[in-house]
């Protein structure tokens, strides 16, 4: 192919033969002729003489042992680590509650009405009445005593309003 | 050196196949152990992954059609089982392949299997900027000089696609060291 114009009716010129190495040019590995022909990298003396097939074979033509399934399964060393596991397990629970806790009165009355309105606890009225003694039930009815009728009906004034009444 | 194809027959056959095998490990242990060399760097995960090769093209090599040359099939065993390798590694960690690959390098300057020369770990250096793929492709061309029709083989690209990146790689190869102004 000729570069000299007469193929081409734009007028361009290119250089002699530069079509001709443009390939060579292009994949010049001459821009990287600067660096080493190696990699640097070595390997141990005598490395691939003792690289042995035989080592290699053993490995690859080993088939994979299958899985045996005991027909009679001892799972006594399994049961007595489990026991032993959960009485460590139960021993450090309450070591810690023992250690942790002073007693029921560092816990917060809110944290407690919290616990039991959270339905985390299953108590009812038959329960509550059990613990408690024949004084303690009078005490609660006579202290009940005290909110009379007209205590009542200006508390229900004072913290209700209106609208809440009438959909009442 | 045994004919390719009557080393894969022996290969495929059940008398001869050991025989065979053991020439195979002779005749390509030392290329492919450069080639996974160049990809892990580290001596002994080259020697992890070059065993693991032959093992899988022991266990592979009644699959093995003669649609390719069975070097270039080779070669693709080891580079996928170097690739692997170092995925693992990098998943193991946490950390990215890249990642992976830098520690690699930090760890030339002391490793005894390495020749040392700061032209050398440099240019391993600029390499690893490379993607993967034109790592892959430098490696092989520039250290290796296979050819672009086996190297087509290998990965399975393009001659002018492998042209393409040969030279786009050389190109960042030099633009990383000329900014290097050591070098």
């Amino acid at each position: 192919m000729s570069n000299t114009g007469d193929t081409y009716k734009h007028g361009f010129k290119t250089p002699d033969g530069y079509f001709e190495d443009f390939e060579a040019r292009v994949f010049d590995e001459s821009s990287i002729s600067k660096l080493p022909d190696t990699s640097g990298f070595k390997v141990p003396d005598g490395y691939f003489e003792a690289f042995d097939a035989a080592k290699l074979l053993t490995v690859a033509s080993a088939k994979e042992s299958p899985k045996v399934i005991q027909l009679f399964r001892n799972n006594y060393v399994r049961y007595t680590a489990a026991i032993a596991a959960s009485v460590l397990l139960i021993l450090s629970i309450v070591r810690d509650n023992t250690s942790g806790i002073g007693s029921i009165d560092d816990i917060e009355l809110t944290a407690i009405s919290e616990y039991i309105e959270d339905e985390d606890v299953d108590f009812d009225t038959f329960d509550v009445i059990a613990l408690l003694q024949d004084e303690e039930l009078t005490n609660l009815n006579t202290q009940n005593q005290y909110v009379t009728d007209e205590i009542l009906e200006a508390y229900l004034l004072e913290a209700l309003d209106d609208a809440t009444l009438l959909t009442e | 050196m045994v004919e390719e194809q009557s080393l894969v027959i022996s290969l495929q056959s059940e008398t001869h196949r050991e025989a065979a095998f053991s020439e195979l490990v002779s005749q390509y242990k030392e290329r492919l152990y450069w080639h996974i060399r160049k990809i892990v760097l580290d001596h002994d995960d080259a020697d992890d992954v070059l065993q693991n090769t032959f093992i899988k093209i022991f266990r592979n090599i009644s699959a093995f059609k003669g649609d390719s040359k069975l070097y270039t099939w080779m070669y693709r065993i080891a580079t996928n089982e170097a690739l692997t390798f170092i995925n693992k590694r990098a998943k193991r960690a946490n950390v990215s392949v890249e990642e992976v690959k830098n520690h690699a390098i930090d760890n030339l300057k002391s490793d005894v299997y390495f020749d040392g020369a700061e032209i050398q770990l440099k240019l391993q250096r600029a390499i690893a900027t490379l993607p993967p793929r034109q790592q892959l492709i430098f490696n092989m061309k520039y250290f290796d000089d296979i050819t672009y029709e086996d190297l087509s083989e290998i990965l399975d690209t393009s001659v002018g696609g492998l042209k393409s990146s040969y030279h786009i790689a050389s190109q960042k190869i030099k633009s990383f060291l000329e900014s290097d102004k050591t070098f």
